[in-house]
């Protein structure tokens, strides 16, 4: 608020008027208070000093009295038993002596002899005054109570001496306080005052009307203030405050062995009432200052700002615009001078202002039509990015939000009104705890990205209105480059991630569909090569021609054994099996092949192996090499559907650097080369490039899984080879199969084939019992045959429940239990469990189509069975871990 | 012993007359530890003034080492002696265990201060029925430490079975073997109860009646009157066959002699009752409250009231007591005869005619045994009482 002149005038009067006057109303104030406090003090001291002199004086009369008696020879006369002459020489004393209220007369060991007082309570003496007396010394005792009595009392101990100057007795006279107390009441320095003694320990010897004598005079005050005795207030525990004074009795004063305070007290109403009649004096001279000052004040204000304030209203009236306005010439001298110039200025103000009105209808004309074209592209860009398919939001500078359109609000699922704010509060609480990104996308909302930094996400929105958005913000720059905002748009890719879901589900259910056919396509070629082979031993058996019989019935056999082989592989299919590598004759593979192939195919078609004379050795696992064979030439058959020649062959071949480029796996050095060629119908050259790739297949739907080129290649890569293709539709196929020579396979021979089955080398048995659990009755039969076969007693069940019951039965004389684990009623692990726990001395055998784990096994069931085979099983395979396992458990037993 | 010392007190503050005892006392218990002036400079720790043994030394460590405070205690050899010494060394002593007389007499003189309740929680410890006791109206002052009453003890292979009853004090069989403590107040007590007529309604009449059958017995009977140690060991060595003791003193005479057994007359007994208050000019008033409220707290007094072998008013510790101690009949007896036990105190014209009734009775006793010892005179008046008061027992032992 700003100030007037003549406002700060007027303050400034009293201020000059009020200063003065309560600088001498302060001091004045103070001399006062001092003054009465001097007074009061004085008063004090003198009272005090009076009072000691009393008192001094009453002492120093007793102990003179007293003095007289040290050497009376009635009172140290001894008495023996009879004290009478005593007594009345002490009554005589207490008629003489008005201040003894009474004298008793005691033995040195502390004895009461007599007394001229009935009610003495002391028959015998403790007190250490006593002592002092004994020593000599004439004591005078601290003020005390007495029983039955008003008022305190001084006891006086006086040594009663004999004719030689020793201690005999000792006197003991009691003084009343009331003289001094007397004393005190009379010197009350005012009606309402009092004067107070205390003792050392705060204990009352004199005071108030009220209070009991020897009453703590105000526990809640320590000592110190007393002893220290500074004249000030002090507020009583009634609330009322006093002036005191206060003196200090010494003990050589006193003459009781201890110090004395003598308070006078004069109630703070009776001084402030003195002081009061001075500060009305003065209040009344400053109000009178006061007004004064505010007089003169009024009146040179009104001088000085009469004019000031007429130019100040010409001043506003130029201020609003009235440029023909003048001050009036005239005034003191100062004034005029400021009146000419003011004048002058206002003048020129005028000529000045009309040129530059023209300038600004000049200036206001021209931005009024920037200001139009900038309204039309604003609503260009406005309507473009109101109609885009994504959300768009643009952030100012301050990362503030200047616009976002519909969609976004619709794609975020907020109201679009609430776009507004910092953008990164916006987003974080859009996305936070309800977006999550896909794998290498940003959490952007979490950590905002730097000023020129671009962010790419695709991120997952929880919640009812679930989306996949794809997220694109990048900086915005001005043309001289400065940043000026960022631009975020949001992309809806939920549809589309729904159609490539679906896309991706029926490609899948395509996949296992061809899969199927694939193992069914298969598993045709070998149970065509079992059941083939079997119905030529019907015919052969028929014929009487047992040798060739033979011969068809080992095909049918090696077939079977290859069924349970692809089984295996198909059963390993997730587990990757590892391969069996050893050293590898290719000639020995074609050769098994071609046995194979060749009662059970077309008769059309002719098969030629040309092998080398001395092929490479290579390190393989012989039955995935033959698979590799076979998925070829399998093939190259039904690529000649109306017959042909199917060629096998093998060859030494070295691949130079050159040969090697031509394949995009190839290497060059020594390598074994397989081929499979055929005359058939070829393969386009468009697909020849997809021939390895898992599921495909030119083949109708159930004859072929396209997995065959695809394993086939997978096994050749991982055998460190290749395989290469070439192919003329209408002409022929040819697939080149190329495996790195092994120098380790050279020195070592290679893998002879299997031994033939022959019964009369399986491991026989001895007459144990073997009980055979297993629900197919097919494979009871066949377990059944070989073990009897074998020289071993069977017992049979068909289920665990089945199984139990035998083992209660017959358990002491079974040697093993051959166990299938898929079994109704009672599992297999169950009924190994409960064999487990009953019969724990008979060693269990598990026979299972499944691939099973003993490890895992144990871990489920708690103990581990003696040992597994895999169904189909071989019969020697069989014979030789039934005997192992049997010869063990003996072993063990 | 500490019942020696504890009876002494109740010898000397009924009336002067006990030169001799103080010789005895002297003789058995240390020489106080501080009679002579103090200076100024308050020791540092606490001091408790009190009979000899009456405190248990391990308490007093155990409260050192709770609180830091180091408790010392001086000892009186009677009751005069705690007015006396607090009112010549102010501020030297800065708490009191006294009996129901002389705390009386302690507060009159305003040598004790008011209680400070607040620092003494544990006050809510103690049985109702020993507090608001008329010399302490709400207990302003004092707090219990220990009651108890007049009892008899008796010899078992000296005397047949005696009747519950003071009139056995008449039991012309028992002539010569009587031994009353010297404490002739509460003996006088004791013959008003065993005339049935209640003391504390006791007028001229009555009181002189008592005082004439106290004597007359002490003539008839030949019933010797002395200090507690002096009588506990004629009954111990058999020399007396029935002694008027405090119940405590009897307790544990029975405990130490197989052949002494105890009871309390069914007409009743007077009762006594120790306290503590802190003297009104200590220098350390706050850890005087605070030794009290240790004493109060629940295993403290149980292992007071174990050790000194008193009966505790601590409600929360009788639980601690030894059953043994709490099945004695004598110490704390059953509730039909606590009725007919009574604190006594006389004031004002009773207060006069019991003491001329003790006058005549010391006067009867100087008679039968006219030996006064050195020293031995005490005055009352000018009329000459103070001849009359020879007691009979000052005799040097």
């Amino acid at each position: 608020m700003v100030m007037s002149i003549r406002a700060r005038l007027q303050i400034f009067m009293m201020i000059a008027g009020c200063v003065p006057l309560v600088v001498v109303f302060l001091t004045t104030h103070t001399l006062v208070g001092r003054a009465v406090m001097d007074s009061e003090r004085d008063k004090a001291s003198e009272i005090a000093a009076q009072l000691a002199s009393h008192v001094a004086e009453v002492m120093d009369r007793a102990a003179g009295d007293l003095a007289s008696l040290r050497g009376n020879p009635l009172l140290a006369g001894d008495g023996g038993e009879d004290y009478s002459v005593h007594l009345r020489e002490m009554q005589r004393l207490v008629g003489v002596y008005e201040a003894f209220s009474d004298i008793s007369l005691y033995s040195t060991a502390g004895y009461l002899l007599v007394s001229t007082n009935e009610d003495h309570p002391a028959f015998q003496d403790y007190t250490t005054w006593f002592k002092d007396a004994l020593a000599g010394r004439t004591v005078i005792s601290h003020p005390q109570r007495r029983l039955g009595a008003d008022g305190l009392f001084l006891v006086v101990y006086l040594p009663v001496l004999t004719e030689a100057g020793e201690v005999c007795k000792v006197l003991k006279a009691r003084l009343s306080f009331r003289r001094v107390m007397n004393l005190l009441e009379r010197d009350n320095p005012s009606r309402r005052g009092q004067v107070v003694l205390i003792d050392q320990w705060g204990n009352l010897l004199s005071g108030p009307p009220g209070r009991e004598l020897l009453e703590k005079f105000d526990p809640a005050v320590p000592m110190a203030r007393w002893l220290n005795a500074p004249p000030g207030e002090y507020l009583d525990p009634a609330g009322r405050a006093f002036l005191v004074a206060g003196e200090v009795l010494g003990r050589g004063e006193t003459k009781v062995g201890s110090s004395w305070i003598l308070l006078v007290m004069r109630p703070m109403e009776e001084v402030q009432a003195v002081m009061r009649d001075a500060r009305l004096t003065l209040l009344f001279a400053a109000l009178l200052m006061i007004v004064v000052a505010i007089g003169l004040g009024l009146f040179l204000s009104h001088r000085i700002a009469r004019p000031i304030i007429a130019a100040g209203k010409v001043v506003g009236e130029v201020a609003r615009g009235n440029l023909d306005a003048r001050m009036a010439p005239g005034g003191p001298a100062e004034l005029s001078q400021f009146t000419a110039l003011f004048n002058g200025m206002v003048e020129e103000i005028r000529e000045h202002r009309a040129g530059m009105e023209k300038l600004v209808r000049r200036r206001t004309d021209s931005l009024r039509r920037n200001q139009a074209k900038l309204l039309r592209l604003s609503a260009h860009l406005r309507a473009a990015i109101n109609n885009t398919n994504n959300g768009f939001l643009v952030e100012d500078r301050d990362g503030n939000i200047a616009l976002a359109n519909a969609n976004f609000a619709e794609m975020t699922g907020v109201p679009r009104e609430t776009l507004r704010g910092p953008a990164a509060d916006l987003l974080r609480q859009l996305f936070a705890g309800r977006a999550e990104p896909a794998e290498g996308s940003p959490r952007f909302w979490e950590t905002p990205p730097a000023p020129e930094e671009d962010v790419e996400a695709e991120i997952q929105l929880a919640g009812p209105q679930a989306r996949i958005l794809f997220v694109y913000s990048a900086s915005l720059s001005n043309r001289r480059g400065a940043r000026i905002g960022r631009v975020w748009s949001i992309q809806d890719l939920t549809a589309q991630r729904v159609l490539e879901s679906g896309l991706r589900q029926s490609q899948k259910m395509e996949a296992v569909g061809q899969l199927a056919g694939g193992i069914a396509h298969d598993f045709n070629n070998l149970l065509t090569g079992i059941l083939g082979n079997l119905a030529l031993v019907d015919m052969e058996l028929k014929g009487g021609g047992v040798k060739r019989g033979c011969e068809s019935l080992r095909h049918a056999i090696q077939a079977g054994e290859r069924a349970a082989e692809l089984v295996k592989q198909l059963l390993g299919f997730s587990r990757r099996t590892r391969m069996d590598l050893k050293p590898c004759d290719a000639n020995q593979v074609l050769n098994e092949v071609r046995g194979l192939l060749g009662p059970t195919i077309d008769p059309r078609i002719r098969i030629r192996v040309l092998t080398a004379d001395r092929p490479w050795r290579i390190m393989a696992d012989v039955n995935l090499l033959s698979q590799v064979v076979m998925n070829l030439a399998v093939n190259a058959i039904d690529a000649m559907p109306r017959g042909g020649q199917l060629t096998l062959r093998t060859a030494n071949a070295w691949i130079g650097p050159e040969e090697a480029r031509l394949h995009a796996e190839g290497a060059s050095g020594e390598f074994l080369r397989l081929t499979v060629e055929d005359n058939g119908h070829g393969i386009p050259a468009e697909i020849q490039a997809r021939v390895f790739e898992p599921f495909f297949s030119t083949k109708p739907q159930g004859k072929g899984t396209g997995l065959g080129l695809a394993t086939s290649y997978g096994i050749v890569r991982q055998l460190g080879g290749w395989i290469a293709l070439a192919s003329e539709p209408g002409t022929g196929t040819r697939f080149d199969v190329f495996l790195p020579r092994s120098a380790a396979a050279e020195a070592q021979p290679a893998t002879p084939p299997k031994p033939e089955p022959h019964e009369s080398k399986l491991a026989r048995g001895n007459h144990e019992t073997i009980l055979v659990v297993d629900d197919e009755e097919v494979v009871r039969r066949v377990a059944e045959t070989l073990f009897a076969k074998l020289g071993y007693r069977v017992l049979l069940a068909c289920d665990g429940l089945e199984a139990l019951a035998v083992m209660e039965k017959q358990g002491s004389s079974v040697d093993l239990v051959l166990l299938d684990l898929t079994m109704p009623n009672l599992s297999g692990r169950d009924t190994f469990r409960e064999l487990r726990a009953r019969f724990d001395y008979v060693p269990v055998l598990i026979c299972s189509g499944y691939l099973l784990d003993l490890d895992e096994m144990a871990a489920e069931c708690g103990s581990r069975p003696d040992g597994f085979i895999q169904k189909p099983y071989a019969f020697d395979e069989m014979a030789a871990m039934v005997r192992r396992v049997i010869r063990s458990a003996r072993a063990a037993a | 012993m500490k019942s020696a010392c504890h009876a002494i007190h109740r010898i000397a503050s009924t009336l002067g007359s006990c030169a001799a005892l103080f010789a005895a006392s002297c003789d058995q218990g240390p020489a106080p530890v501080a009679g002579a002036g103090g200076g100024d400079q308050p020791p540092p720790g606490i001091t408790i003034l009190t009979w000899d043994k009456y405190l248990d030394p391990d308490l007093l460590a155990e409260f050192e080492r709770e609180t830091g405070v180091r408790a010392a205690y001086e000892t009186v050899e009677n009751s005069m002696q705690f007015a006396q010494r607090m009112a010549s060394q102010p501020g030297k002593i800065d708490l009191v265990v006294a009996d129901d007389k002389t705390m009386l007499d302690l507060i009159r003189l305003r040598l004790v201060g008011p209680l400070e309740r607040s620092q003494v929680p544990h006050f809510t410890n103690l049985d109702q029925d020993f507090l608001d006791q008329y010399f302490d109206p709400g207990n302003r002052y004092s707090v219990p430490y220990f009651w108890g009453t007049m009892a008899i003890a008796w010899r078992r292979d000296l005397m047949p079975e005696p009747p519950r009853s003071w009139r056995v004090l008449w039991d012309e069989g028992l002539q010569g073997r009587i031994t009353l403590v010297d404490e002739a107040e509460d003996l006088l007590l004791a013959m008003m109860m065993a005339l049935g007529r209640p003391p504390e309604l006791a007028q001229g009449d009555s009181i002189e009646t008592a005082g004439s059958l106290l004597a007359a017995q002490l003539a008839d009977q030949h019933a010797a009157v002395q200090p507690i140690t002096r009588g506990i060991e004629s009954l111990r060595a058999g020399t007396t066959a029935l002694l008027v003791t405090y119940n405590c003193d009897a307790v544990l005479l029975a405990s130490e002699h197989p052949e002494v057994a105890t009871f309390i007359p069914a007409e009743g007994a007077p009762m006594w009752l120790d306290s503590f208050a802190v003297a009104s000019n200590s220098a350390r008033p706050a850890e005087a409250h605070r030794f009290i409220d240790f004493m109060l707290t629940a295993g403290a007094a149980a292992r007071s009231a174990n050790n000194i072998r008193a009966a505790s008013p601590n409600r929360a510790a009788l639980a601690g007591v030894s059953p043994e101690l709490r099945s004695n009949p004598t110490l704390y007896p059953p509730p039909e005869l606590m009725r007919q036990c009574r604190y006594v105190r006389f004031e004002g014209s009773a207060r006069r005619e019991i003491d001329r009734a003790l006058v005549r009775f010391y006067a009867q006793l100087r008679q039968q045994n006219p030996e006064p010892g050195p020293d031995a005179a005490v005055g009352r008046s000018q009329e000459g009482v103070a001849r009359a008061l020879w007691p009979p027992w000052t005799a040097s032992p």
